[in-house]
């Protein structure tokens, strides 16, 4: 018996394989095949449940995360604020150069204060109700900023994916509440204007390749 | 009294030489290729089967390949104290522990790898896809050698543990190059 488990191993892992591999066969061919070059971001299906409709993007199951959005002081770039549960991201963008920044919301004395840092630059501000005010450096560049509270579809978006082709992308958008964008993406390390992106479903064509970015927050 | 390996208690060994192994060095190969080739000639679908109550499959992957990683190290720690090499002696369990975290981890791993295979296919296209490829069909190939060569008696003792260094250390790259990277570029989420 003993001799013979690892042989009963291999045969399970091969038992399951070709079991997924019927199953992906079986899915793709019938449900998802009409949709080719889907990106990975998609919701797939559990091997024994019906595949979840393509287009139904996942909900972020974070608890009543809040969005600031806006222009710096005197235009230029923009800033959006993600404060979720006692985390928050910050990014800035003024449409060549971005920097994602993460931190955390200060408590006690500083509470209601944020300080985060990333590679490319560090913000500062302090919520007040529906407005964060502050300073965000990127790439030693230097603006001030006050900020409002916005809901969906405004916001801010990102996208990180191996996208078909092989291609590895990442991009980072700011949708304004007057609808204008501003965004950058970085296709295999190389920084470029971000296509425009349907706030309503998140999708975005990045080399002929529709993608789907996720809302932040 | 510690726990004596099994292999120990064998008869003598017909011949002691690493030629027994190039049937399961065979077999693990020919793994490795066929699922290269797969990655590369197979049109890939963008979607595959996943698992559900995840955010995406990206999320659930990750998991299932940090749970993976997780039993890697408990296949090392087991391992070590198989061979005595543990400052305390290892329970008799130690077998029975490493036996089928070995399994679990390998089983989480297939449907991991499935989706890859599926739904992205062999990618060359930044070092960590690319890397991430190979150690892919490494472990597995790598995987199909220690469980053939376990049933060859008269291996050199070596053998056992540099395989299974291979097939830990495949995984371990494999959990750096995806989910600490989807850890680390999303956050850590479901």
């Amino acid at each position: 018996m003993a001799r013979r488990s690892p042989l009963l191993t291999l045969l399970g892992g091969a038992v399951l394989a070709g079991g997924l591999l019927v199953a992906n066969a079986a899915v793709t061919g019938d449900d998802l095949g009409s949709e080719p070059g889907g990106d990975l971001a998609e919701a797939g299906a559990s091997p024994t449940a019906e595949p979840e409709p393509a287009a139904t993007p996942s909900p972020e199951p974070a608890p009543e995360p809040v969005t600031y959005v806006g222009a710096v002081d005197g235009g230029g770039a923009s800033v959006a604020i993600v404060i979720n549960g006692a985390d928050a991201t910050g990014y800035v963008c003024d449409g060549v150069t971005e920097a994602w920044l993460t931190g955390a919301v200060e408590a006690g004395p500083r509470a209601g204060e944020l300080d985060l840092r990333g590679e490319r630059g560090d913000l500062t501000a302090r919520l007040d109700g529906d407005s964060a005010t502050g300073q965000v450096t990127a790439d030693g560049r230097s603006w001030s900023f006050t900020i409002e509270q916005v809901a969906p579809p405004e916001g801010l978006y990102r996208v990180a994916d191996t996208i078909l082709g092989g291609a590895e992308v990442d991009g980072g958008w700011i949708v304004l509440p007057d609808g204008t964008q501003i965004g950058v993406l970085t296709v295999d390390g190389e920084a470029q204007p971000a296509p425009r992106l349907d706030p309503e479903t998140g999708r975005v064509t990045i080399d002929g390749r529709p993608v789907t970015a996720d809302r932040v927050g | 009294m510690a726990y004596q390996p099994r292999f120990q208690t064998l008869p003598p060994p017909r011949r002691s030489s690493w030629s027994l192994l190039l049937l399961p060095l065979l077999a693990g190969s020919l793994v490795a290729v066929t699922l290269g080739a797969y990655a590369s000639l197979h049109e890939p679908q963008g979607v595959a089967v996943s698992l559900a109550g995840f955010s995406g499959p990206l999320a659930a992957k990750s998991w299932l390949a940090t749970g993976a990683a997780l039993l890697a190290l408990v296949q090392l720690v087991s391992s070590l104290g198989l061979y005595g090499k543990l400052p305390v002696a290892a329970p008799a369990s130690a077998a029975v522990v490493h036996r089928w975290s070995g399994r679990a981890a390998f089983l989480l791993a297939i449907p991991v790898a499935m989706h890859c295979l599926y739904a992205v296919g062999f990618q060359t296209g930044t070092p960590r896809a690319l890397a991430h490829s190979l150690l892919g069909c490494l472990f597995f190939g790598g995987f199909v050698v220690k469980m053939l060569g376990l049933r060859r008696d008269g291996l050199p003792g070596w053998v056992l543990p540099a395989l299974g260094g291979v097939v830990f250390t495949a995984l371990v790259g494999l959990w750096l190059t995806s989910s600490l990277w989807f850890f680390t570029t999303f956050g850590v989420r479901f």
